[in-house]
């Protein structure tokens, strides 16, 4: 008998669900969601894996704004008070600080339409009341296990194991202009004890040997396939991007400032005030975070999900392990930067690191 | 169509490039006279502290003179690649040499981001030039080129030649093959042809290729971004910086205006110069 109920309420549950999707496909038909992402094989990934699951939750079409976080802040500065040029935005967590402060976001979002928040740690569900996280980008260094060791190189566990003289002219850093900016500000705490202040991190940099700065993907990229890096200060996405060189790469983090094990940043993706597709946004949103598709953010892109249910699958593949965090405390002992103190210094910083080292 | 046509005609062109230079300019100088308040805000009250900041500080000046050298070079190597092809075509049928300037020009059609990567592997450590001096025992270890000006100019020269040999080669073309026989005719060797007789008469194609190129070199940021490695720095850098990065928008408009006022007067007394030293019969 329990048999038989259990198969009556499974079929209303799933005529349910038919007749929910049906309803949205109705209400959404014909509309076109306008979402400004990060681009390039990231958009791919979101094309291949975002978009259909919502298309068929929603009947919607999807057009894309490519660019980096910075050059929509640009968009939504120029168009505030006018219509929204988009009607979602993806972010990094620097660029959100600003948008929000400068109101350009809308907050109070319908959570209630966004049921896949439920499987993140309670903090990242409904950030600032502006929508959850939906990714975290750990950062650390990659380095190539064989090169280190024929050229006889502990694998490093400081920052300051890249200073080894043996490894001068492979060590890859980012400009600061460029997205880890999270990372010396986690130096400049360690050594420091104030993450803006900039000292520390910029005496680490110049105790590397020659390093190689990169602005970009396709630049680290290139110059990794040539061969000459052998350790890069990034995020445990480049691991899957590299790995095709090199098969041997690893990724590490390092402990922190406190009682911090690593670095993380958050992606968040965010509806724009004023758009005229608020709802159909949440709808965006739930399903980047669905468990499928996050799973799929790690084995895909090497980023580290925010479900924590995606997380613990990803985390069975011994491959994905080191690049994701499979519970809540984990993540909760990332450093994480503070965008209040960081923005403000962020000219301070530029300008000096062009002195020091665009030289 | 009578000449009287023509300068009726002409306004549409002039009026609009001139529309489109002085609009920008404007726009550069209004905001250049305002502060920023971060991160893409700013206070409207007209202040010339972002000029005070530029002059009084040598960082700036410094970056100016480096991006206007590296321009000097890039016109320099590009024209001493270019006069050479310009000058060959000639020996060909008109029809033939547009082949030709096709294939010169073929380089160019590539991507500036593919183009510039493609110099990095060309270049890294482990690159073919490296290899080649390693190979030949002229090194041990590699040259660091990437990050280098050096890098810059060839990313650049590479970019503008094909531009360079376009705006030469109507020039060139129209030199009189008689004026040639003529000079050899009378004695000359084919380097005094070159130096007394060529290269005179390809000066106005040669001024006006080189004011192009320094015009586009000092404003180009996708190559030089790319090959500097994150470690040089040049003029159009800095503005992007200050545009996408800061988004300080009155010191990057002031930036810009600072940069367009440099290249429009080196482009004009360089104008002046070439007419004051022009034969006084070509005038």
């Amino acid at each position: 008998m329990s048999g038989y109920l259990s198969r009556v309420l499974t079929a209303f549950a799933v005529a349910g669900a038919l007749f929910a999707g049906n309803a949205q496909a109705q209400e959404f038909a014909g509309k076109t969601l306008k979402v400004a992402t990060f681009g390039g094989s990231w958009q791919e990934w979101v094309k291949a894996n975002v978009e259909p699951k919502f298309k068929a939750a929603t009947g919607a079409n999807v057009e894309y704004i490519s660019g980096f976080p910075m050059k929509h802040l640009t968009s939504l500065i120029s168009f505030k008070g006018q219509a929204a040029p988009f009607d979602v935005v993806e972010l990094s967590d620097d660029v959100t600080y600003e948008a929000l402060k400068q109101d350009l976001l809308q907050t109070g979002l319908d959570m209630a339409l966004i049921p896949n928040a439920q499987y993140l740690p309670e903090p990242w569900r409904n950030m600032d009341n502006a929508g959850p996280a939906y990714f975290v980008v750990l950062q650390g260094v990659i380095y190539d296990a064989d090169k280190f060791k024929a050229a006889n190189i502990d694998a490093p566990k400081s920052w300051d194991d890249l200073a080894n003289p043996a490894l001068a002219g492979h060590v890859a850093l980012p400009d600061v202009s460029f997205t880890y900016r999270p990372i010396y500000a986690a130096i400049d705490a360690e050594k420091t004890g104030d993450q803006a202040n900039f000292k520390g991190s910029l005496d680490w940099v110049s105790s590397i040997k020659n390093p190689v700065i990169y602005g970009d993907a396709p630049t680290l990229q290139t110059r990794f396939g040539g061969g000459e890096i052998w350790a890069v200060v990034g995020a445990a996405g480049y691991l899957q991007r590299l790995s095709a060189k090199s098969p041997n790469l690893r990724f590490v983090m390092f402990p922190g400032p406190g009682k911090t094990q690593g670095i993380g940043a958050l992606g968040q993706v965010r509806i724009v005030k004023n758009s005229p597709n608020a709802k159909l946004a949440h709808y965006w949103i739930n399903t980047f975070l669905d468990t499928e598709v996050q799973v799929s953010l790690a084995q895909k892109i090497g980023f580290a999900p925010a479900n924590i249910n995606a997380a613990k699958t990803a985390a069975q593949d011994p491959k994905l392990a080191p690049l994701v965090m499979s519970d809540a405390s984990g993540l909760e002992k990332l450093f994480q930067a503070d965008w209040s103190k960081l923005n403000p210094v962020l000219p301070d910083w530029i300008d000096r690191w062009n002195r020091a080292v665009r030289r | 169509m009578s000449r009287h046509v023509y300068a009726r005609l002409i306004w549409a062109p002039i009026l609009y490039l001139a529309l489109s230079l002085g609009v920008a300019v404007f726009i550069f100088l209004r905001n250049s006279l305002y502060t920023s308040a971060g991160f893409g805000s700013i206070v409207a009250t007209v202040s010339a502290s972002n000029f005070q900041k530029l002059v009084s500080d040598s960082y700036y000046a410094e970056v100016l003179g480096e991006t206007i050298l590296v321009s000097f070079i890039v016109v320099v190597i590009s024209a001493c690649l270019s006069l050479p092809i310009a000058l060959y075509l000639r020996h060909f049928s008109t029809a033939r040499a547009r082949i030709y300037l096709v294939i010169v020009v073929a380089s160019s059609a590539m991507s500036l981001v593919v183009r510039a990567l493609g110099w990095i592997s060309i270049m890294n450590d482990n690159g073919p030039i490296n290899g080649l001096l390693k190979a030949l025992h002229l090194i041990e270890t590699p040259i660091a080129m990437i990050g280098t000006n050096g890098a810059i100019i060839t990313g650049l020269v590479h970019g503008f030649v094909p531009v360079f040999v376009l705006t030469l080669f109507p020039v060139t073309q129209a030199i009189d093959r008689s004026v040639e026989q003529a000079a050899e005719g009378l004695g000359a060797s084919r380097w005094q042809t070159l130096f007394t007789v060529l290269i005179p008469l390809s000066m106005p194609g040669l001024v006006s290729a080189s004011l192009i190129t320094f015009a586009m070199c000092m404003g180009a940021y996708t190559t030089p971004a790319l090959l500097a490695g994150g470690k040089a720095m040049l003029f159009p850098i800095l503005i992007q910086q200050q545009a996408m990065v800061v988004l300080n928008y009155p010191m990057a408009a002031t930036l810009a205006f600072v940069l367009t006022i440099i290249v429009l007067g080196i482009t004009w007394s360089s104008l002046a110069a070439a007419r004051y030293f022009e034969p006084k019969e070509a005038r």
